[in-house]
């Protein structure tokens, strides 16, 4: 059971006394009255000791060197986030997954609220609404949609979440900053506007608009009465409208989350070709016992592998194997990014680390969509190879139970 | 054989203001573990140059520092890191990070105290990972750094509102997070 933003927030402000005491008085009684409440506050209460209590960090020990030798900065220059590994692989306690570089989130949104504080693009309800700043997006599907209260959009079939879509109220405030909402010519909504798209309860009766349309209600069934023609034409017409609607909002959904496959491009150093990426990997891997190359994928621009390195060695701003990925780049002639992509599964006989790793041709900013295609691919590679791991392990412990 | 005496902390500290190397890779081993705290969790994938811009920052003041002035010299060098970090984000540098956590229930507790704690700290800094860069780096610099709440105001240069607004929002989804954990 999750709680409200609003809730939690709350919670925040009575931690700090801010509530009146009415709101005070109120939300303690439903503290004591929800379990997922009171779970939060118990969570909220512990937070800042926990937080103080985060331990420091040691940094890498070549950085340290390169601060003691005034090193300059790498080529590419401060901004170059696809050419450092390190930064924050925070581990969490089932699996996380982080990826360089950095991109802007990429938030889906359905149904309900979402704050946005920095640079994101939300797509709500089919809309696209890129925010740099902060702003609160709010998405309330089609009052005559199919959909039933409560029910999770996930659970839904397609044809009835896009009805919930096509018809949706969208709400855009922004706080601070600037939103764009919209795709070819979006409109603009500056810090203190607020931007809205009010719900349309006649999507879902098609059949009504066009009797309406017609200039009266449908008299007779008789196949041979243009009006009954007409309307049934229309009526036609509107659902490959609405079909093709759906369509795109499931295909641009679907390429929200998996991406599109990437063309190989024509000019790339030999080392990122599919004929040779695993033989530069295995070089780059010689002498690192700790790490073991699991699988290597070329079926799409670019090549990446699967490695399994100790979990402790995984964490914020490590470089499991010492580096040995940016010396791998360094040595390709050309432009090369380095991508990486880390996870920690904890499983009943202890923890699994894995990485991904790729390189990607060409400097600059690496375009949205190859960013989106190769977390999918990298993203189901690390969650089979983790299953499979802590199977095996489940198995391993399950066999010397047998034996002892 | 004659043990020898550790060099008391304020010669190193005038050695390393004169700029003796020595001296100063004592100063970058000594505080080097803050400073790659606050960069690693608050600079995302620019986190080794956050560090490296800091002890910049850090090597070129060095001489001006007054080691009987109000402020330590890891308090110094931790306000020089921040405003490494409050410069980049005024800048527009540090972007969010795609840091996503499939699921965060608790799993099996570890086999001791010290893996549960360590699996707590792990829920959480990936927890943190998961605010937007505003909210986390108040929520980090207020909460682990003690850096008051009208201090950030004035060093990001908007309103104390604002600040506590981020501070609310970031504490709110971090107890969203966690709250099933605990």
């Amino acid at each position: 059971m999750t709680v409200d933003p609003r809730d939690s927030e709350a919670l925040s402000r009575l931690l700090d006394g801010e509530l009146s005491t009415d709101d005070e008085a109120a939300l303690l009684a439903r503290i004591d009255a929800e379990p997922a409440l009171e779970r939060a506050w118990e969570a909220m209460q512990a937070l800042p000791s926990e937080i103080a209590g985060l331990p420091d960090m040691p940094p890498p020990p070549a950085l340290d060197d390169r601060v003691m030798e005034g090193e300059p900065e790498r080529a590419g220059g401060w901004n170059r986030g696809h050419a450092s590994a390190a930064a924050l692989a925070a581990a969490a306690a089932l699996l996380v997954l982080v990826l360089w570089p950095a991109d802007p989130a990429q938030i889906v949104l359905i149904e309900g609220e979402e704050w946005v504080d920095g640079q994101a693009t939300v797509l709500a309800a089919g809309v696209p609404v890129e925010v740099d700043g902060v702003a609160r997006i709010s998405v309330e599907p089609s009052p005559g949609s199919l959909r039933e209260r409560g029910q999770e959009v996930e659970s839904m079939d397609w044809k009835h979440a896009a009805a919930a879509v096509a018809g949706a109220a969208i709400t855009v405030a922004v706080y601070e900053g600037v939103a764009r909402i919209g795709g070819e010519h979006p409109d603009t909504v500056e810090a203190g506007e607020r931007w809205s798209k009010t719900a349309e309860t006649q999507r879902e009766d098609p059949a009504r608009r066009v009797v309406t349309r017609t200039g009266g209600p449908v008299a007779s069934d008789d196949e041979d009465d243009p009006a009954v023609l007409r309307a049934r034409i229309d009526e036609l017409e509107q659902a490959l409208a609405t079909a093709d609607f759906e369509d795109a909002i499931q295909r641009g959904r679907i390429a929200a989350v998996e991406g599109t496959p990437q063309a190989w491009p024509e000019a790339l150093p030999p080392e990122l070709h599919a004929d040779h990426f695993e033989d530069g990997l295995a070089d780059a891997l010689a002498g690192h016992d700790e790490l073991e190359l699991l699988e290597v994928n070329c079926d799409e621009y670019p090549c990446y592998a699967i490695i399994e390195a100790d979990p402790e060695s995984i964490g914020p701003g490590a470089k499991p194997g010492g580096g040995f990925l940016e010396a791998w780049a360094e040595g390709i002639e050309g432009d090369v990014g380095v991508w990486n992509m880390m996870s920690v599964m904890a499983g009943p006989e202890g923890e699994v680390g894995l990485m991904g790793v790729a390189l990607i041709d060409g400097g600059g900013e690496p375009n949205e969509d190859l960013s989106t295609r190769l977390h999918y691919r990298m993203e189901g590679s690390v969650k089979g190879w983790t299953e499979d791991i802590i199977g095996e392990l489940e198995g391993a412990s399950e066999d010397v139970e047998v034996e002892g | 054989m004659m043990a020898q005496t550790a060099p008391r902390p304020d010669r190193i500290l005038l050695r390393a203001q004169r700029g003796d190397p020595r001296a100063r890779r004592v100063l970058v081993e000594r505080h080097g573990p803050r400073v790659w705290g606050l960069c690693a969790r608050l600079a995302g994938s620019e986190a080794e140059d956050c560090y490296q811009r800091s002890w910049e920052k850090v090597f070129r003041a060095l001489p001006g520092f007054d080691p009987d002035g109000a402020a330590s010299l890891d308090t110094w060098i931790g306000t020089i890191a921040r405003r490494v970090l409050i410069d980049r984000h005024r800048r527009g540098r540090v972007r969010g990070d795609v840091v996503e956590l499939d699921g965060l229930s608790a799993g099996e507790p570890g086999p001791d105290d010290l893996a549960v704690a360590r699996q707590r700290g792990r829920r959480l800094e990936a927890a943190l990972q998961r605010l937007p860069t505003d909210q986390r780096r108040v929520v980090v610099l207020h909460h682990l750094e003690g850096v008051p709440l009208a201090t950030l105001a004035a060093e990001e240069g908007v309103a104390l509102g604002t600040i506590k607004s981020r501070l609310h929002r970031g504490r709110g989804r971090l107890a969203q997070l966690l709250g099933g954990l605990t």
